[in-house]
């Protein structure tokens, strides 16, 4: 009964047509690769249809802001986006946003030691960069300017010393900085562009040369110093890693891109980061000291980005500013005058409500196993607006009940993952 | 069951730890990064933990019974003080792992503590009745 379908059998043709298929072979595979081209256009038209409707929902799931604007630019022209309560509000995991380039604006220099080179950046008067590429003896290479017209027409110009000037708009993906101005000078010379005849082309957002191959860039890069306003300055540089179980539980590997920050030649604080572990460790004495593995970042699939040397210093800068600012200032609630009973106490025993990074009240067992739970569960209460009432006043919040219990389950089982992370 | 002495006795022992651990906060504990208390440093937690075990072996008697029950309440007293002074410094966001974590370590402590100071009272008296001669 080879080739005998359902639909045959019932109607008491089947026998009959599986002998003359029998008899037939021909008709036999033309029969099989009909059937199997209606299962493969099948297969293909279903295949599509969720493919389109993946693609036309993802930015909508990216950002659920986004479903509102997308309603709201289909209303009326002039209609106000509001962002009412309970819409998370944010940028992209990973992607530089304003926080980031407010703080880079602070940044008055950028000198980047290559192997070959040194490209040192500064703002100009105006609010244009000028760049001054030189070589290992100080002879300048080449100039390069960024002049900011608009943010969207900004122009750059390439002065080679021996060559002809080549001028060019900025792409539209690419946002200047000084950390940028810097690496971009140093590509146009090793790609050895010296005048306009040259044919360029922008790759990952920097001007090369057409066909120009890949560099190895972390091989060319030797020393980023960024120097900040009011005498702050962070020196990111390259060395072997001299501690590899210096976090307890974790081998470090590999080499270590170490961030020093200082404040008028004096020594603030350091950021290290280890590529190989994807791990990041800072210490800021009486300020904040911790560290941060793939592992902390699940919910991103690790780190969403790879810290370059700017983004270290920047965020050596940023770690003093913030945290010096939430010692100084405290809770707004703490602004106001306290009787004198609260102030007495707060004098033996200072008051200290801020969600800490790590284990707040168990911070011996921050370089433990444990310091996932806590980094979990900060990062839960962060996301759920929930406060350490939210033990107490459980009915007031599921999301923060099941964040407490996360961590329970987490501290029960020995910094295992309890809920395995969700709702994080 | 309950011996005021000896919860009184825990109270002052964990409010006096903490005094110190405040004083030495920086230079001895836990550095500057943390509010002084005494489970935001191993150091800071092991020094309480020592001194509610020597004060709950100053308590201990001969009876091994009576010697568990103080070192209970040297052990209650030392919690009551510790909630109380993590209410001042401020709950965090896991206060009430904290103060579980916290009410084991003082608890184990001060019972442990108990017992050592019995079984060291046990063993002087034995040597005491060993050695007549020198108590005379």
């Amino acid at each position: 009964m080879a080739g005998t379908s359902p639909a045959d059998s019932e109607n008491g043709t089947g026998a009959a047509r599986s002998c003359q298929v029998t008899r037939d072979p021909r008709a036999e595979r033309k029969s099989s690769v009909k059937t199997h081209r209606r299962i493969i256009i099948g297969v293909g038209l279903i295949t599509a249809a969720i493919a389109v409707t993946e693609w036309r929902t993802e930015p909508v799931r990216a950002n659920p802001a986004a479903s509102q604007a997308v309603g709201a630019s289909q209303t009326a022209p002039g209609t106000v986006r509001t962002a009412p309560p309970g819409v998370r509000l944010g940028g992209n995991p990973g992607q530089k946003g304003e926080t980031y380039y407010a703080f880079e604006a602070q940044s008055v220099r950028h000198t980047t030691r290559y192997v070959d080179a040194i490209a040192v950046s500064e703002r100009s008067v105006e609010g244009d960069f000028v760049t001054r590429l030189s070589d290992l003896h100080g002879n300048e290479i080449a100039q390069f300017r960024v002049d900011r017209i608009d943010g969207v027409n900004d122009v750059v110009q390439y002065s080679p010393r021996a060559g002809k000037e080549v001028r060019a708009f900025t792409d539209a993906a690419v946002r200047p900085t000084l950390d940028w101005s810097n690496h971009q000078a140093y590509s146009l010379w090793k790609d050895g562009v010296t005048s306009d005849a040259v044919p360029l082309e922008w790759k990952n957002q920097v001007m090369r040369r057409r066909g120009a191959g890949l560099r190895d860039e972390a091989k060319e890069f030797v020393e980023l110093q960024t120097d900040w306003a009011a005498g702050f300055s962070s020196k990111t540089s390259r060395r072997a890693i001299r501690s590899p179980d210096a976090l307890p539980g974790r081998r470090l590997r590999g080499e270590v891109f170490e961030t020093r920050l200082t404040k008028d030649g004096a020594d603030i604080g350091f950021l290290n980061w280890v590529p190989e572990s994807q791990t990041l460790v800072w210490s800021m004495p009486g300020l904040t000291e911790g560290f941060i593995a793939a592992d902390h970042l699940k919910q991103y699939g690790g780190w969403p980005f790879v810290p370059d040397p700017a983004w270290l210093n920047l965020q050596a800068l940023a770690f003093h500013r913030l945290k010096t600012e939430m010692q100084r200032s405290g809770f707004v609630a703490e602004q106001q005058r306290q009787p004198w009973t609260q102030r007495a106490l707060g004098f033996f025993m200072p008051t200290l409500a801020a969600n800490e990074p790590g284990c707040d009240g168990l911070h011996w067992l921050d370089g433990t196993v444990f310091r996932f739970c806590c980094d979990i569960h900060d990062r839960c209460y962060e996301a759920n607006g929930c406060n350490w009432k939210s033990w107490w006043l459980f009915w007031s919040s599921w999301t923060c009940t099941q964040c407490n219990s996360f961590a329970i389950t987490c501290f029960t089982v020995g910094g295992g993952g309890g809920f395995g992370g969700r709702g994080v | 069951m309950m011996r005021w002495k000896s919860l009184g006795l825990g109270v002052a022992a964990f409010t006096l730890a903490h005094l110190v651990e405040m004083a030495a906060w920086s230079s001895l504990f836990g550095g500057n990064a943390f509010a002084p208390w005494f489970l935001n440093s191993s150091r800071a937690g092991a020094f309480t933990a020592l001194t509610l075990a020597v004060v709950a072996a100053l308590t201990a008697t001969r009876e091994n019974s009576e010697t568990l029950v103080r070192g209970l309440n040297v052990g209650l007293g030392a919690a009551a003080a510790m909630i109380l002074v993590l209410m001042a410094i401020g709950p965090g966001t896991l206060f009430p792992i904290a103060l579980a974590v916290g009410l084991a370590i003082v608890v184990t402590a001060s019972v442990a503590g108990a017992l050592a100071g019995a079984f060291l009272k046990g063993a002087a008296t034995r040597t005491r009745r060993s050695h007549p001669s020198s108590d005379s």
